[in-house]
């Protein structure tokens, strides 16, 4: 009997009404992990993360000396065990399951784990943490003795094959937000902290090639949207700076780009769209085959909803939204992105992804606590008035019952900042105190530290 | 239609990622002479060929296959097509609209006047098995017929309408489909004969029981 097939005859064994966890830890959840690959002495139960213990956690024993149940250290996968009682479908305990097992995978015993599954033997979806960033790896599946073999397959699939890139779109539906501004920098903010970097101009106005002093080479972004054979390492290039250290001039690569082509601003032209098979799609099946190669894929596209952005979020693991405090616009475009936007690309892509990352405060100017406060005033009424999903992790993520704390996290108006591209060089090439809020930024939001 | 799925799009694709249909064929005269109007004219197609998504960057012809093979003819590297909804229904629908296929109608429930127009489009068709038949006579007779239980068509080729087995009931069996909601008649009186021995069984053994109880 295989594994697949000895987990289903478990899950039949249950009853539909099992109000007990433990029966779903022992008799699907622990069968489950084994279908996963993990054998009996790679499963502990009851691991102690540092911020709660996770029913199951599991780990490939690589070394004889180092058996994970014996040493239970250093988890690969987490699973957090729901009993059939608990409505995981949707809700306000699923919400709570995913809460949960996001702050397992940040929790500080578990900083090698890559996998957190939530399941009730009704429900189950996969996680996937990527540095700070937990996001999903599939969209919540039910769970039925017809599918549970494909879908341990799917999960296998996934776990086995971990891929290097985070892939992040910064968008917001209100232009003059500093998109473009924040690609740059975040990018070469990541590369000081030792991180490969891509970025994809795929804005057909080219504000980041230009600010970037690249040009297209012979085969061009355009063409490869266009031409599914065409190999996509043909239009990467790579931006380099001089530096000069002792006296000695020298260059260094930064990061790699695919630059924008003056043939993609054709494609502001549906007839022109026509032109590429699957549309919205391709541009994600375009960089499919470099997520293996980077540790961040950064994707710039413009402000409209349109083929350009709607590629972008459709590409990406996670939406970065810059706003501004002083441009109430651009908060409430930022919840339009995050209520309607987003959830429309999930269903699309039916694989969990894409989901918003907080927003932040960008080009904040000093002496501008009135503006802030102002702003703070406006995502109150944003967020009282939503009624189809709660905002306020989105824009005052460490707001808590009895600790209503709204800080944003916040990028300085520097006048350096703006005029760094006609220099071409990021900013934060030319001013410490820019580098270390991009820093920040990287810290903030993705980079475990 | 959601900005994330090409159904519906009009889209120009590569002649090589669409598989044409089996079994196509168009006279030469007409392919040919199409593809030197198609060529003359910039190689434009305006009308699309129906294709169903069959893969990653693969699709299927599924309807036009003509502007297909005029295109070919062309050597037209690139085509514009009409991604369907891959749903047999719908694909069946785009068919019958782009004239691949002939709609079928339920003969167990549908009107006289249908039952009229279907037999005479059958007949005015250049070859018609159906000459010889008076359309106006057999439609009549079809639509006064119980149709609620036939499980086939054979019932027609005993109306006396000069439709009989063969060439003419299969042309038939083109533009209709049937079915039953009600129990064959012969089935009918067999069940309501079964149904009323059952009660008389039922009957007998009452009394016989009685018999027995008063004997005892």
């Amino acid at each position: 009997m295989t594994e697949a097939s000895y987990l289903r005859e478990k899950l039949e064994s249950i009853s539909p009404t099992e109000r007990v966890e433990r029966i779903v830890v022992q008799r699907f959840a622990v069968p489950l992990l084994q279908a996963l690959g993990f054998d009996e002495s790679e499963i502990r139960e009851e691991f102690e993360t540092g911020c709660g213990q996770v029913d199951l956690a599991a780990r490939k024993n690589v070394d004889p000396e180092d058996i994970f149940l014996r040493s239970p250290k250093n988890p690969y996968l987490l699973l957090e065990a729901k009993s059939r009682a608990v409505n995981l479908r949707e809700g306000s305990c699923y919400r709570d399951a995913v809460c949960q097992i996001e702050s397992y995978l940040l929790a500080k015993n578990c900083k090698s784990a890559k996998w957190g599954i939530i399941t009730n033997a009704n429900n189950i979806q996969l996680w996937r943490k990527h540095g700070k960033v937990v996001h999903p790896a599939t969209a919540n599946l039910d769970i039925s003795s017809d599918n549970i073999e494909s879908i341990v397959r799917n999960l296998r699939d996934k776990i086995e094959n971990y891929e290097r890139a985070l892939t992040v779109c910064v968008y917001n539906n209100k232009g003059g937000v500093g998109k473009t501004t924040t690609i740059i920098n975040l990018a070469a903010a990541l590369k000081t902290k030792g991180k490969k970097v891509l970025v994809v101009d795929f804005d057909s106005q080219g504000d980041l090639t230009r600010s970037l002093g690249v040009t297209p080479g012979k085969i061009t972004l355009t063409q490869c949207l266009k031409d599914p054979k065409i190999d996509v390492h043909s239009v990467v290039q790579t931006y380099r700076l001089k530096t000069v250290r002792q006296g000695k001039q020298s260059i260094v690569s930064i990061f790699d780009i695919i630059p924008r082509d003056p043939e993609l601003e054709t494609l502001t032209d549906s007839q022109a769209v026509a032109y590429i098979q699957k549309g919205t799609r391709r541009l994600r099946d375009l960089i499919a085959p470099l997520r293996n190669e980077y540790d961040y894929i950064l994707v710039d596209c413009p402000t409209q909803w349109l083929y350009f952005s709607q590629s972008g979020v459709f590409a990406a693991d996670v939406i970065l939204i810059p706003t501004r405090p002083d441009d109430l616009s651009s908060l409430n475009n930022a919840a339009r992105v995050i209520t309607s936007f987003v959830p429309e690309t999930a269903k699309s892509r039916q694989d969990g992804g894409p989901i918003a990352l907080p927003t932040f405060f960008n080009g904040v100017p000093s002496e501008s606590e009135n503006t802030i406060k102002r702003a703070n005033d406006e995502i109150e009424k944003i967020v009282s008035q939503e009624r189809s999903m709660n905002l306020l992790p989105y824009f005052w993520p460490h707001f808590k019952r009895g600790n209503e704390n709204k800080s944003i996290f916040r990028i300085p108006d520097y006048a350096v900042i703006s005029s760094a591209s006609f220099a071409r060089t990021p900013a934060v090439f030319r001013d410490r105190r820019v580098l270390e809020y991009y820093q920040s930024l990287a810290r903030e939001y993705f980079i475990d530290e | 239609m959601s900005e994330f799925s090409d159904l519906g799009r009009l889209v120009n694709l590569p002649l090589e990622s669409i598989t044409p249909a089996d079994g196509f064929s168009a006279p030469s005269f007409l392919v040919a002479a199409a593809a030197d109007q198609l060529r003359a004219t910039g190689g434009h197609n305006w009308v699309p060929l129906l294709v169903v998504e069959a893969g990653d960057y693969q699709y299927k012809a599924i309807g036009n296959h003509f502007v297909y093979a005029v295109a070919q003819e062309a050597g037209l590297e690139r085509l514009w097509c009409i991604v369907v909804d891959p749903d047999p229904e719908q694909v069946k629908q785009a068919q019958i609209l782009a004239k691949e296929i002939v709609p079928k109608v339920n003969l167990t429930n549908t009107s006289r006047e249908t039952i009229l127009a279907a037999l005479r489009y059958l007949a005015e068709r250049p070859s018609s098995p159906l000459k010889g038949v008076d359309v106006t006579i057999a439609a009549a007779r079809i639509a006064e017929a119980d149709r609620s239980w036939w499980q086939d068509l054979t019932p027609i080729t005993k109306l006396g309408c000069k439709i009989t087995r063969g060439k003419k009931l299969d042309a038939l069996s083109e533009v209709f489909f049937v079915t039953p909601t009600a129990l064959p008649p012969t089935l009918k009186k067999s069940s309501k004969r079964s149904a009323a021995s059952a009660g008389a069984k039922k009957a007998t053994s009452t009394r016989s029981r009685k018999k027995t109880e008063g004997e005892s």
